[in-house]
């Protein structure tokens, strides 16, 4: 294995290494190779300087020659325009001449005597133009001495016209020398003139002969340096394409071998020819304990310290073996590497020598693994089958060997104690002789089975000589043999019953939870989580007659009023949707036709997940219910009609019977006025008793008429609330007289704004107030008036100092007509009823804390209206 | 006592109430003739007939109870206030009544004043003083 994995190691060693060399025999590409790229590349560079050098030089020559030409061909011009200009002067002098001989005006000698003047210099420049010009020496020669002969006859004319007259001048010029001369003269210019213009002629063409050989020179040359680094730019860029090819290879080849490196379960390390490590895989380095960079350059025995397992002698890295021999070496058994960090692993390793093409040795790879695994399942496998039978006769459980006669091969104790007899009296001998019992039972059919069929089967057995249960694994062991496993189950047994038991408990317990959903009245169903209905509904059924085809899905829908399926099926959607209880009403057909109002409550079950396993839903019949709620509406609308009609007799009664007792109270005054002490002592008496009964029944009269407007009044207040301090003066005003006479000291505190009628607040204050007074102790009345605020409540207090209420009276005293005390303290016995009945109005409480001879404190709340927080 | 008498008119269906307010007139020491009618029918011819004739001089005070047989009070107040002659009349509204709403609506006719009957004698009787602390201020405007 380890040799193996050497030789795969070096396979991909040699592939790298013929990579990096090129390949190029091996190449299969039709592209230049690298080493002809070599030649060519100066070749190339070689032509192309020699095409610069020839094409430069040639240039060079021929640009010279036009430079040349062109200056030549500037001074042959320049020739032929001096003569034309001289012969021009010599015609200027020539005119003046005859001009000044003819008329002797000295004007016409201005210009011949400048023209004079020039013709020399003139005549010169020709000379000297013309010395590159051999034929035209002669001709210049004779020019010369024509102008000579001119000038002389010229100024001599000139000069006799001047001296002696137009005579002597004419003569000479009647002579015709100076115009033969003038002739001459003409003549020879004119020959310069057409030679110069020939020889310009002759230039010109020349210089375009000039000029198209360079450009031909240039272009050629520049051609051929174009052909030459296209050639050049092709070679280099098919080059550089193989170049990246290879390096991509190399690349890629490297990688691989890396990563097969690094990848292998085996350790890796590879060392140069010397034997110093060049790299470690990470297998390696975990073995060793030595990182890739502190190993590298390391003697491999430094790294790779191995030793023998037994000896602890130093093994010989087979590295030196492969270095020595050139073979591949694997290790001595039992050698154990030496990890830096002093760990130890059992190795098997094997080195294998790396070879360059040529066959030269560059290395040594030492492949090797951690075989402690191994080791371990070697030691435990030796173990196992003593470990197997010592396991058997230390295990609780029975196990049994038989031979194809059915006889023991073997019995574990635990086996021993079961069959109740020790191994070496049944060894040899056949179960069903030996042991009757098990004999004709289901015991035997098993394992007959079991040793026919050779399959493997378990039973559970009762035991009737031990009293117990025992479980039977029964397996074919060799060729017909059997192997029997026995335990005692007495235990599970009995859990099993207890289990069995409870089970039923729990059926019953469910039977006995639906029979109750069968008894009671509501209607309880589940809808799976999608909010429909499915498996079995017995209420529901049993309810609305509906079979399962019926009702599934939204087939219940079926059975609610036509009216209030659909509200039904929408409002169920939205709480399905929602996942939120679904709360409803509708009338729900029962199997006999007849509709029943039914509220229904329906809940979603949670799986431990939080999604919704199903609905669980109680339909509640309320037909009976709302129906008794109807009655009890209509019950109280009445209530309240009778109550509002005798509110309204009352009031009316009340107010009418004020106006007879008025007669009756006012004239028995008039008679105890007139007739007191007028009739006798006993008269006196009988009227003072119809004085006092009809005041009596004036007040009365006045407070029940206060009660039923107790009630008459609106509940709210006027807009804007009222002053419960304005309505506390209105009471004290009303309760003057009571005040003066009494002598009582009111203080009150800070009152806020109320919503109630203000009448009703002074009733309150004025009935408060006025019992404070009147139930006064033998002292002077000491009142105080409050508010707080708790919460929403306003909270009023009345206290007094006086005489107080018993414990037992406290509730009784807000009775209507209920009076505590007798005519020592004149009253109806209405005023806290009032109290009461307007408190009670608006919302609030009234009641009274009291301690008999201390005083009590009277309170009463009002609800603090909204528009007054 | 110099004056001439002061005519009252007094429109009130009780006798006893009549009575009281005879007798709390008499006590006042008031120089008075007073025209008493039971119902306000009675009223209403009596009122109509004053305007007609010229001899009968208009009423100083006209007392009115509300509940009257017939006519009722408010009829009777409201009749009074359109005649021109009656211009200075004091009318004083005599009530049994706790409704709040007739007090408006004879505040809204015009009533000079309005008597609450009382249950108590001596109360009643305080009427008389009241008409005439009314008339000795009704003098002193007119400059009598």
């Amino acid at each position: 294995m380890e040799a193996r994995a050497a030789a795969l190691v070096v396979q991909a060693w040699d592939l790298l290494r013929l990579v990096a060399q090129g390949a190029g025999s091996t190449s299969k590409m039709p592209n230049i190779s690298l080493t002809r790229l070599s030649v060519l590349g100066p070749v190339l560079l070689m032509l192309a300087l020699l095409v610069v050098c020839v094409t430069g030089y040639t240039f060079l020559g021929e640009w010279q020659g036009l430079q040349r030409a062109y200056s030549g061909s500037i001074r042959t011009d320049e020739v032929r325009d001096i003569t034309l200009q001289f012969l021009s002067v010599m015609k200027d002098a020539e005119t003046g001449q005859r001009g000044f001989l003819l008329t002797g005006d000295a004007s016409y000698l201005e210009p011949f005597n400048s023209a004079v003047l020039v013709i020399p210099s003139l005549l010169d420049r020709i000379v000297a133009n013309t010395t590159d010009y051999p034929e035209q020496s002669d001709r210049v020669q004779s020019l010369r001495r024509l102008t000579k002969d001119k000038l002389a006859e010229l100024l001599q004319t000139v000069a006799l016209r001047s001296t002696k007259g137009p005579g002597a001048a004419m003569a000479i010029v009647n002579s015709n020398d100076g115009k033969r001369t003038m002739d001459a003269i003409r003549k020879v210019c004119d020959e310069i003139v057409s030679y110069q213009t020939r020889t310009f002629q002759d230039q010109t063409n020349s210089r375009n002969a000039k000029a198209e050989r360079l450009r031909l020179v240039v272009g050629t040359g520049c051609l051929i340096l174009f052909g030459i680094i296209l050639v050049a730019a092709a070679i280099i860029r098919s080059a550089s394409a193989r170049q990246e090819r290879l390096s991509a290879e190399i690349e890629r080849s490297h990688g691989m071998l890396m990563t097969t490196f690094i990848s292998i379960g085996d350790a890796v390390i590879t060392t140069d020819a010397n034997g110093n490590v060049t790299f470690l895989n990470p297998v390696a380095q975990a073995l060793t304990g030595w990182t890739g960079a502190d190993a590298m350059g390391k003697p491999l025995a430094v790294v790779f310290h191995i030793v023998n397992e037994y000896t602890r002698a130093l093994v010989e890295s087979p590295v030196t073996k492969v270095l020595e021999n050139g073979q591949v070496a694997g290790l001595a058994n039992h050698t154990v590497l030496l990890a830096k960090d002093g760990r130890e692993f059992p190795i098997d390793d094997s080195g294998a020598p790396i070879r360059d093409g040529s066959g030269k040795m560059l290395g040594v790879v030492l492949v090797f693994r951690d075989i402690t695994e191994r080791r371990k399942a070697e030691d435990s496998l030796a173990s196992s089958n003593a470990k197997v039978r010592d396991v058997l006769e230390n295990i609780t459980d029975g196990f049994l060997a038989l031979d194809e006669e059915w006889k023991f091969e073997y019995a574990n104790p635990a086996a021993e104690k079961i069959l109740g007899r020790p191994k070496t009296e049944i060894v040899g001998k056949s179960i069903w002789h030996d042991f009757p019992n098990l004999s004709g039972a289901d015991v035997e059919a098993n394992l007959r089975r079991v040793a026919s069929e050779r399959t493997p089967t378990h039973f559970d057995s009762f035991y009737t000589p031990l009293n117990a249960w025992f479980e039977f694994h029964a397996y074919p062991a060799g060729a017909k043999g059997i192997a029997v496993y026995l335990n005692d189950i007495s235990d599970r047994k009995r859990n099993e019953e207890t289990i069995r038991r409870s089970e039923e408990e729990r059926r019953i317990g469910e039977e006995r939870f639906r029979t109750a959903l069968r008894t009671i009245s509501d209607v309880v169903w589940t809808n799976n989580s999608s909010g429909q209905m499915a498996g079995e509904q017995a209420a529901w059924s049993g309810f609305t007659g509906q079979s399962f085809d019926e009702y599934q899905g939204f087939g219940w829908a079926k059975a609610v009023h036509p009216e209030d399926a659909q509200p039904t099926i929408d409002e169920w959607n939205l709480s399905v949707a929602a996942r939120r209880p679904f709360v409803f009403e509708h009338r729900l057909r029962r199997f006999d036709g007849v509709y029943r109002l039914f509220s229904i409550r329906a809940v979603p079950v949670r799986n431990e997940d939080g999604t919704i396993r199903e609905w669980v839903g109680v339909h509640t019949d309320i037909t009976d219910r709302r129906t008794a709620e109807a009655e009890i509406a209509s019950a109280n609308a009445l209530l309240r009609r009778s109550n509002a009609d005798l509110e309204q007799f009352a009031y009316a009664a009340s107010h009418d019977l004020q106006e007879p007792l008025r007669m009756v109270s006012i004239y028995s005054q008039m008679l105890k006025k007139k007739y007191e002490g007028k009739i006798d002592a006993e008269a006196d008496t009988f009227i003072q008793f119809a004085v006092d009964g009809a005041r009596q029944m004036d007040l009365l009269l006045r407070d029940l008429l206060a009660y039923s407007q107790a009630t008459s009044e609106a509940i709210q207040g006027p807009e804007g609330g009222t002053s419960a301090a304005k309505a506390l003066q209105k009471a004290l005003v009303n309760l003057n007289a009571a005040i003066e006479e009494s002598g009582a000291r009111i203080t009150y505190g800070d009152f806020p704004v109320v919503s109630m009628a203000e009448i009703h607040l002074v009733q309150l204050f004025q009935n408060l107030v006025g019992n404070a007074i009147k139930y006064r102790a033998d002292q002077i009345p000491f009142i105080h008036l409050s508010c707080r605020k708790e919460g929403l409540e306003w909270v009023f207090a009345v206290q007094d100092n006086g005489i107080g209420i018993e414990q037992q009276y406290l509730k009784q005293v807000f009775g209507v007509f209920k009076r505590l005390h007798g005519k020592q303290y004149p009253g109806t016995g209405i005023g806290l009823a009032i109290c009461q009945r307007i408190v009670d109005r608006y919302g609030g409480r009234i009641w009274v804390e009291s301690e008999p001879g201390r005083g009590s404190t009277f309170q009463f709340t009002m609800p603090v209206g909204v528009s007054h927080l | 006592m110099n004056h001439a008498p002061i005519t009252i008119l007094l429109a009130e269906d009780n006798p006893g109430d009549v009575y009281l307010v005879r007798l709390a007139l008499q006590q006042s020491g008031l120089h008075f003739k007073m025209v008493e009618v039971s119902d306000g029918e009675q009223a209403m011819q009596y009122l109509n007939a004053m305007r007609d004739d010229e001899a009968v001089p208009a009423p100083a005070f006209v007392l009115l109870d509300l509940n009257l047989p017939r006519v009722d009070g408010k009829t009777v107040l409201a009749c009074l206030k359109t005649i021109p002659k009656c211009l200075g009349t004091r009318a004083i509204v005599l009530t049994s009544s706790e409704y709040p709403t007739d007090r408006e609506d004879v505040d809204r006719l015009g009533a000079d004043c309005y008597f609450h009957k009382p249950q108590d004698l001596e109360a009643f009787l305080k009427l008389g003083d009241l008409i005439v602390s009314m008339h000795a201020g009704e003098r002193a405007a007119s400059g009598l």
